[in-house]
């Protein structure tokens, strides 16, 4: 049984990214990489196991040491063709000099494919002609991978040259793009190298490509829950004369956003779980919005809608001016206030800004004294800035690979719109899903809310596969 | 494999749907996916070998699907708690049954006491007939025709049976009892599986949206069922006060109708069973229907016996056709409805999405795990490679000759000029010679049987090796270095020379930080005092 699971080796000099190319391949944060070369010194398999069978398997190996020695011990060789790997290995077994060398060899000794992985970025070398050449004299199926570990192309033909006149197949391994798309491109390009795992590699494929759209279901649910969860949250205490009714109503709005927060922060952690964060602590870009806090001034001023959008967004709801202004009268708190104040200059003031985000109300005469309760915010840019944090948590953590290497992308600043988030981009038809989904939940009407969640859920699953495919990295601002 | 769905399942549906929630723990996710792709392999798909591939949903298998993924978890349950353990959809239909013969019970007890007592016959009278079909017959087909207009509008308007007063009191009292039946059930289960049992009790009640008027029809059966009882008890009780007792029937008005108008009005309500019914026993006749018209102030000492016994017939079939009929046919009807509510339902609600995903999802595993290697290296540590020398160096000579050993890659765009002076500036003094290595290690070798050859008692070759940082130390280039040594003797001064990548206009540009300390750290390891790495270019120039 065994015996027939296909096997690709990962093979290169040291240091050229084969550890990425692995873990990005078999989305396994577990591969220890590291910038010292020579980390890994003993072959570590990924099988990729679906129901319980193994399908295919990756290995990663150490690097070449000895690629000119190992060339010219082939090129000496007499023996047969096929066994020429055995007999390398048998005749360095006991050599420490060729320690790396002889255990690299080993998953091809047992038949694996050659991916073989090279920084593109620098120039080509000696010692690598003589890599691929090793490769080439083993006989097996191989594909080259060029990995560019820094923005330099101008090395990218030379490689590519070179590769013709040994690999089956080339490919540019783009560290830049989300860990999904890479992978199925990546697999996708295997399926050239050799006929006969084909079908190995279709399930393997397909596989993935369920295990993600599955992920991003379930992604969606939480977000969706989350999303009802805070936005229909409120407290509310009973207070006496005594009790004073500043402090209370101060106190309510503390106990609010943390309670708000924690639930967002609680659906961001579940997120992480799916994406398999259990060895790596994966850490946000340090760039990121998300280090904000989520009623924090920066928070509301990057992300969500713009005061236009929001305005079209109120009118959609065919609340025309009026809920357009409601909705902007509700924009703040929480020191939000001179954030968009500050924004929206004299505008904002013309409109009558200064209501508080989550209004405290007295709510009327309870037995021993009046009730006050701050919340649910009923300001729907509130709902875009919980969902723009959401699917730019979900886009960190897609991109995990990279995140915690040395690809550093640039911040991109704000967009012309004053934004950094995903949902200022969005269309008017996305927007009407979600002003829906928002007047759902303070609805009693069963049946829509059902209609609305069901399409948000709709949206926001096409959403994270967007996300998932692209190459942009969303939600990071430039450090004052 | 083609099991019905009933309402039972329904509510076990919802029951494991409760338990399976986890509240987003991890772990018990991972438990349910692994367990319903499980379940779904080795049960469900066997079972539909054909239809179910892997990549294709197709609707109508849905429901068939979930409905084996219940049978499984029924098993898994029983296999669980014991054989004994109950689960709701086993209460509910208990309490359907239970329902439904307490319901014909009462129908029959109800039915018979109110026809006894409306056919209490003295003998001072005869009993007025219209007052039996107004209340047996008319009203009972008052009701019907009210329960018909309901049924069209809520049809019309699909609002109204979920608002309806009747149905909320009656399935509010229908969850209170299965409650109460399942306590002592209940009280060997958990408390998260009591919560569960609830929450399937509660399904009536909260569930609309997605079971539609499905939980309406069990409530209209048990009103059916009541309805027949009824017009049974009616049927029999009459029957027998007319075979036990001798009961005389007579009508009377006052409005003055003709005998032959009372006759057109009850050969109109016999015409369901005339055409069966021989005429003399269907309805009275004419005759008799005058001979039984009482007008109390005319005594009734004239009325004949036989014209006052012919109306039972009558007014059995009356019941007969106008009570008991409808009600068998709406029970048949409810019974149906019921079903197809049940084969309408496409389960496509938020918690059977989740589950066909769980089911149809393969389980991907990809952790990495170490290759135990067949052919055994001793240690994990870097092997040794260090030179030999241990004799301690001796004063340093004064005179000594530099040879630059530059890698084959970059020594044809390795300028003279600009090398020379880089030399310069790092040592103080110029180099005498510039080889190439790194062709094939036989000129390598050749290279420093050269370098060897130079040195004599008085003079010391010095070397400087280019070499580009950015290339990470390998072996090969060490054990270079480790030869070299053995060959010039330990009072020889190694240099690498560290440059970083190439430029079109140049090779000499400083190496990187990381690459520098990487191949500081690579060169110390190898043990030689004499051997320095050497930055060629510094970051200002």
């Amino acid at each position: 049984m065994k015996r027939n699971v296909p096997e690709f080796a990962i093979v290169g000099h040291p240091n050229e990214g084969k550890s990425s190319v692995v873990s990005t391949l078999a989305e396994d944060d577990s591969v220890r990489v590291s910038p010292t070369p020579g980390e890994t010194i003993v072959c570590q398999t990924f099988p990729v196991i679906i129901d319980g069978q193994e399908i295919i398997r990756f290995t990663d190996t150490p690097g070449f040491q000895n690629p000119i020695r190992t060339l010219e011990w082939m090129h000496a060789y007499k023996g047969s063709d096929e066994l020429i790997v055995h007999v390398f290995r048998e005749t360095h077994a006991d050599d420490p000099e060729f320690r790396d060398d002889v255990e690299l060899f080993s998953p091809i000794a047992k038949g694996a494919g050659i991916i073989y992985v090279v920084d593109g970025s620098r120039p080509l070398r000696k010692t690598d002609k003589a890599e691929m050449e090793v490769l080439r004299l083993t006989g097996r199926p191989r594909m080259a991978v060029i990995n560019c570990k820094e923005d330099e192309t101008e090395y990218i033909e030379q490689w590519k040259g070179e590769f013709r006149k040994h690999f089956n197949s080339v490919r540019m391994f783009n560290a830049h793009r989300a860990t999904y798309a890479e992978r199925i491109e990546l697999l996708e390009t295997l399926k050239s190298i050799d006929q006969d795992w084909h079908p190995a590699l279709v399930q393997v494929i397909s596989a993935f490509k369920k295990d993600w759209e599955n992920r991003n279901m379930q992604t969606v649910d939480i977000i969706c829950t989350m999303l009802a969860d805070c936005l229909t949250y409120s407290v509310s205490r009973n207070f006496t004369e005594k009790t004073g009714e500043d402090v209370l109503r101060k106190n309510l709005r503390e106990e609010y956003s943390q309670a708000v927060g924690k639930m967002e922060k609680q659906a961001h952690q579940r997120i992480r779980k799916l994406f398999r964060h259990n060895i790596f602590n994966c850490e946000l870009p340090a760039h990121s919005i998300l280090h904000e806090d989520l009623f924090n001034e920066k928070t509301w001023q990057f992300l969500g809608l713009t005061r236009g959008q929001l305005i079209t967004a109120a009118g959609l709801t065919g609340g025309a001016l009026g809920a357009a202004l409601d909705v902007a009268a509700h924009g703040l708190t929480f020191g939000v206030f001179t954030a968009i104040g500050g924004l929206a200059g004299a505008g904002w003031a013309a409109f009558g800004g200064g209501k508080n985000l989550a209004k405290a109300k007295v709510k009327g005469i309870h037995l021993g004294g009046q009730q006050i309760r701050v919340g649910p915010l009923d300001n729907i840019q509130f709902l875009y800035i919980l969902l723009d944090r959401a699917l730019i948590f979900y886009s960190h953590i897609i991109n995990w690979a990279h995140g915690r290497r040395d690809y550093l992308p640039a911040p991109v600043s704000k967009n012309e719109s004053g934004k950094a988030g995903i949902i200022s981009q969005w269309d008017d038809s996305s927007r009407r899903i979600c002003t829906a989904f928002f007047s759902a939940l303070r609805s009693s009407d069963d049946a829509a809310a059902d209609r609305a969640r069901k399409e948000m859920k709709k949206m926001l699953a096409e959403a994270l596969q967007k996300i998932s495919t692209s190459e942009r990295r969303y939600g990071l601002v430039m450090k004052e | 494999m083609n099991k019905k769905w009933q309402i039972k399942d329904i509510v076990d549906l919802e029951y494991f749907f409760h338990a399976d929630e986890t509240g987003g723990e991890e772990h018990a996710e991972d438990r349910l996916t692994q367990r319903d792709r499980d379940i779904f392999l080795r049960q469900i798909r066997p079972l539909f070998p054909e239809q179910v591939s892997e990549n294709r949903e197709e609707k109508h298998m849905r429901p068939m699907m979930i409905r084996s993924w219940l049978e499984q978890r029924r098993h898994l349950e029983k296999a669980q708690h014991g054989p004994e353990a109950v689960l709701p959809g086993d209460i509910f239909s208990e309490i359907c049954r239970f329902l439904i013969w307490l319901f014909f019970m009462t129908g029959l007890i109800c039915g018979g006491g109110a026809a006894f007592s409306l056919l209490r016959y003295t003998g001072q009278a005869p009993l007025n007939i219209s007052v039996f079909l107004g209340w047996l017959v008319f009203f009972q087909i008052f009701l019907i025709v009210f329960l018909l207009l309901f049924l069209s509008i809520r049809a019309l308007t699909r609002s109204l049976g979920e608002k309806s007063l009747l149905f909320s009191l009656l399935s509010r009292m229908f969850v209170r009892m299965m409650k109460k039946l399942g306590n002592r059930a209940m009280r060997k289960l958990s408390g998260h599986q009591r919560q569960s049992m609830e929450a399937a009790a509660g399904l009536m009640r909260g569930r609309k949206k997605i079971y539609g008027s499905l939980f309406y029809w069990p409530i209209f059966i048990l009103m059916q069922v009541f309805g027949t009882g009824f017009n049974i008890g009616v049927l029999g009780s009459t029957l027998l006060k007319v075979l036990g007792t001798d009961i005389a029937f007579g009508w009377q008005s006052t409005v003055q109708f003709s005998a032959a108008g009372v006759y057109h009005i009850v050969k109109t309500l016999a015409l369901p069973w005339t055409w069966f019914v021989p005429p003399e026993i269907a309805h009275p006749s004419l005759s008799q229907i005058e001979g039984s018209h009482m007008i109390l102030k005319e005594g009734i000492w004239h009325l004949a016996t036989p014209d006052l016994v012919s109306w039972w017939p009558f007014l059995c079939f009356a019941v007969l056709f106008y009570g008991l009929l409808p009600r068998l046919l709406l029970l048949i009807a409810g019974i149906a409805a019921r079903q197809r509510a049940l084969s309408r339902l496409d389960f496509a609600f938020s918690e059977c999405d989740s589950l066909m995903r769980r089911m149809k999802t393969p389980l991907l595993q990809t952790e990495g795990r170490p290759v135990p290697s067949e052919i055994k290296t001793e240690t994990e540590q870097e092997p040794e490679i260090s030179p030999r020398a241990d004799i301690p160096p001796k004063e340093v000579q004064e005179e000594n000759i530099l040879t630059v050993l530059i890698p084959d890659d970059i020594f044809d765009d390795c300028k003279e000029e600009e090398l020379r002076e880089r030399i310069r500036a790092l040592t103080g003094t110029d180099f005498q010679e510039k080889i190439r290595i790194g062709e094939s290690r036989e000129k390598d070798r050749e290279a420093i049987r050269k370098i060897r050859q130079m040195q004599s008692p008085d003079v010391r070759a010095d070397v400087l090796i280019l070499q580009e940082a950015w290339q990470p130390p390998i072996r090969e280039f060490l054990v270079f270095i480790v030869h070299l040594r053995q060959n010039l003797g330990d009072l020889s001064r190694i240099r690498v020379g560290l440059i970083g990548k190439p430029r079109p206009d140049t090779v000499f540009t400083p190496a990187k930080e990381e690459d520098w300390n990487i191949w500081q750290q690579k060169l110390r390891t190898l043990g030689d005092p004499r051997l320095h790495p050497e930055r060629l270019v510094s970051h200002e120039t």
